[in-house]
């Protein structure tokens, strides 16, 4: 396992493609309106020092990731129950993402399929690379965000002449509160997601790569988050883009260029399948390689088809209706999610820093 | 044993194969009625809604033709009525090519709203149609008995009528997604362009003139063309259309002047704790025609001719403005937003009572018409003596 190796490029290609994943269809920080430009500047802005903790555990224990981490920091009895919160915050969230694509197809493209059909043929897809390897799912990265970033700004232009400016005016027209309410918001979700990396990037080539895999992933995909969102806002205006679940898509249907060139929201299916895929196997070898953690066991490939197995089942399972899907990711899970992302990663950096200074103490001459 | 897999992996590729073949629920194309146009009444008896769509059925003779066909059927809500037209006919309807919705005047006056959730909740229909409030008794009667000249059905005919709007400016194109937008939006109502019959000849032929107006979700009243070019002025949406000016001062002619460009501003404006609108028009015109063998274009004469301009398009402004808030108190012209966006704090302390204020609302109207073009002559024709 320790030979895997991704070259900082194709991590950087890895972050910016996970956080521009789902939120292609799902706009959040919604509550912050008109605004919402600002709200994903802000959110950025405050994902950088949280980034900065995720890199500076990286740093501190170069090479290991945070299932290690939280053995040697937690210690035994700690550290797996930790251990296997963080392999069920990932399994869950794989989940719903594996549902969220399925809710997708079957709502904007295939109502009378089963929603199982597409989830298994994504689950097949995701067992096959994930028994390739981060190697392999990283140079797929590296090959497909060039065409994503292509194609978003393709749309965005196509829709820059529905744009209208009267759609974001007059900023801050309810004060600063919603805004930062629209930040945390987008904060949640995609930015602070990013931490699922922290279990699965392995040994980079310097310590100073994860600087830049985090920091320049965070760049890439949050200027397209913020081009989305604006371009949402400036083109349907707040109200519709709140009321629609997948907002993305109803906007790229205004794309009419002469009668020729319409109905091109495929493309934002096409961009969400690319960035989604990545996500899905992100949270999947986390999980992998968290539950073999559990087992003390050297390789995970052994147990991804069986866990992938369960994962659609469970996304199965887990909600009878996409209303009661939609109603528990904004009413419960964005909370959960705050907790695992924010909350504890903040906390297990701060106990990192002392244990680190303790054993640092007690004997210099080691590093 | 090698070769016993790869024998199980063959038949297991062979079943895939035949099991994922395409679409689980594909269709031909003889097998789906597309539809173009659909209108919605109401039955009065029952208060069941009626639906009578024109679909089109794909021909091939020289080419491809489409033969239109009208259906009508009832339900109690439009999909009930959709679904029940599966007993009638035994095909589907499919909704992705809708391009005209015809609402009838009872249904617009009891409220839009109900009819409009499965729009924006269906993926197949698509949220670009265009709306249109038919002006006669009944919706349908527009599909049914009217006849299109250039294409062979009535939807596409009013398609292409709302698309090149632009040249004319009596009407307005409205789609679905941006009604419901201005719905959404505080303080400012919607309207839709309105559609009716007119007798040329033996046929009957579907004519777009004027706006229905809506206050928020139902609808109050008509504008007829010339108000609506008014309307058009103050909301900015003019992108063409002819301004005819009758008797031109001290030359006694009438000259038609073509507007290329226009810019309208809106400005409120607070003085002395009263709110005025400053509607600020500048319009950039070519003549198009002059009715009379007399030299307009120079000194006195296009000064006459802008200053009567101006004068015309003002008293428009003015009346319409007037006669909405006299007679519909619904803010169509997006005075709502302007103060929203310039003077967020102002629009606060009164929209709680918006439409009294609107009602009372003082407005300034101030046109500048700039003569710029005047096409191919230099002078009009000369007539010998």
């Amino acid at each position: 396992m320790d030979k895997e190796v991704i070259s900082d490029k194709q991590g950087v290609s890895l972050v910016a493609m996970f956080i521009i994943g789902t939120y292609t269809i799902l706009v959040s920080g919604l509550q912050a309106k008109k605004d919402l430009w600002l709200a994903d500047i802000l959110a950025i802005i405050i994902a950088v020092p949280l980034l900065w903790t995720f890199i500076r555990l990286h740093q501190k224990f170069y090479g290991k990731n945070l299932f290690d981490i939280l053995e040697i920091c937690f210690g035994k009895v700690i550290g797996k129950f930790m251990i296997i919160l963080y392999v069920l915050f990932s399994f869950i969230f794989g989940s719903l993402l594996l549902r969220e694509f399925g809710e997708f197809y079957v709502i904007v493209a295939a109502p009378e399929t089963p929603m199982i059909v597409p989830m298994v043929f994504i689950s097949f897809l995701s067992i096959w690379i994930l028994k390739e390897g981060i190697e392999v799912m990283a140079r797929w990265g590296e090959f497909f965000l060039p065409i994503l970033i292509v194609l978003m700004v393709f749309i965005i232009f196509l829709l820059l002449g529905d744009m209208d400016i009267k759609n974001i005016l007059p900023i801050l027209y309810d004060g600063p509160k919603p805004v930062l309410q629209g930040a945390l918001d987008s904060l949640t979700h995609p930015f602070s997601q990013t931490m699922v990396f922290t279990m699965i990037l392995p040994k980079l080539k310097r310590k100073s790569s994860y600087r830049k895999v985090y920091f320049l992933g965070l760049i890439i995909g949050g200027v397209i988050v913020f081009a989305i969102s604006t371009t949402n806002i400036l083109v349907s205006g707040v109200t519709m883009v709140s009321r629609m679940y997948f907002p993305t898509y109803i906007t790229v249907t205004r794309v009419n260029i002469g009668d020729f060139l319409k109905s091109v929201e495929i493309l934002v299916a096409f961009i969400y399948l690319l960035g989604g895929f990545i996500k899905l196997n992100v949270c999947m070898l986390a999980t992998c390689i968290g539950t073999s953690k559990i087992f003390n066991c050297n390789d995970y490939r052994f147990i991804v088809t069986p866990i992938l197995f369960m994962l659609v089942n469970l996304s199965c399972l887990m909600f009878n209706s996409s209303i009661e899907f939609f109603d528990w990711i904004f009413n419960v899970w964005i909370y959960v999610a705050r907790l695992f992302q924010i909350v504890l990663p903040v906390i297990i950096f701060i106990v990192a820093s002392l244990k680190v200074r303790n054993t640092r103490a007690e004997n210099c001459c080691e590093e | 044993m090698k070769s016993t897999k790869k024998i199980v992996l063959i038949i297991l590729l062979f079943i895939n194969a035949l099991n994922f073949t395409s679409c689980w629920n594909y269709k031909e194309i003889n097998e789906v009625a597309i539809v173009g146009g659909m209108a919605l009444d109401k039955n009065k008896e029952n208060g069941k809604y009626i639906m009578t769509v024109e679909i089109m059925l794909p021909e091939a003779s020289d080419g491809l033709n489409m033969r239109p066909e009208i259906y009508t059927m009832e339900g109690n809500t439009l999909f009930d009525a959709i679904r029940n037209f599966i007993a009638e006919t035994g095909v589907k309807l499919y909704w992705s090519h809708l391009r005209v919705v015809l609402l009838s005047q009872d249904v617009a006056k009891e409220g839009i709203v109900p009819t409009l959730d499965l729009f924006m909740r269906d993926a197949e229909l698509r949220t670009d149609v265009w709306l249109l409030i038919s002006k006669g008794k009944t919706a349908r009667e527009i599909l049914e008995e009217g006849t299109a000249k250039i294409h062979d059905t009535v939807s596409f005919h009013l398609h292409d009528m709302l698309k090149t709007e632009a040249s004319i400016s009596k009407y307005k194109g409205v789609q679905f997604w941006d009604f419901v937008k201005t719905l959404s939006e505080e303080g400012s109502s919607p309207f839709l362009p309105t559609v009716e019959l007119v007798d040329k000849g033996k046929e009957k032929i579907p004519k777009i003139c004027g706006v229905a107006v809506f206050k928020k979700g139902k609808m109050v009243g008509w504008l007829d063309g010339i108000e609506t070019r008014a309307l058009l002025f103050i909301r900015d949406e003019i992108k063409g259309g002819v301004i005819p000016v009758k008797n031109v001062e001290d030359f006694n002619t009438d000259i038609t002047l073509e507007i290329f460009r226009n810019e309208t501003k809106l400005k409120p404006e607070l003085i002395g704790g009263k709110l005025i609108m400053n509607i600020d028009v500048i319009t950039d015109v070519g003549i198009a025609e002059i009715d009379a063998a007399k030299d307009l274009l120079r000194g006195k004469g296009r000064k006459n001719v802008k200053k009567d301009a101006e004068a015309l398009i003002e008293k428009q402004i003015e009346k319409v403005v007037k006669k909405v808030q006299r007679e519909y108190k619904s803010d169509i012209f997006g005075f709502s937003g302007a103060i929203c966006r310039t003077m967020p704090n102002v629009w606060k302390s009164i929209k709680g009572d918006w439409e009294d204020v609107f009602t009372e609302l003082d407005i300034k109207v101030n046109v500048n018409v700039r003569i710029k073009w005047s096409a191919l002559s230099s002078k009009p024709i000369k007539i010998g003596e």
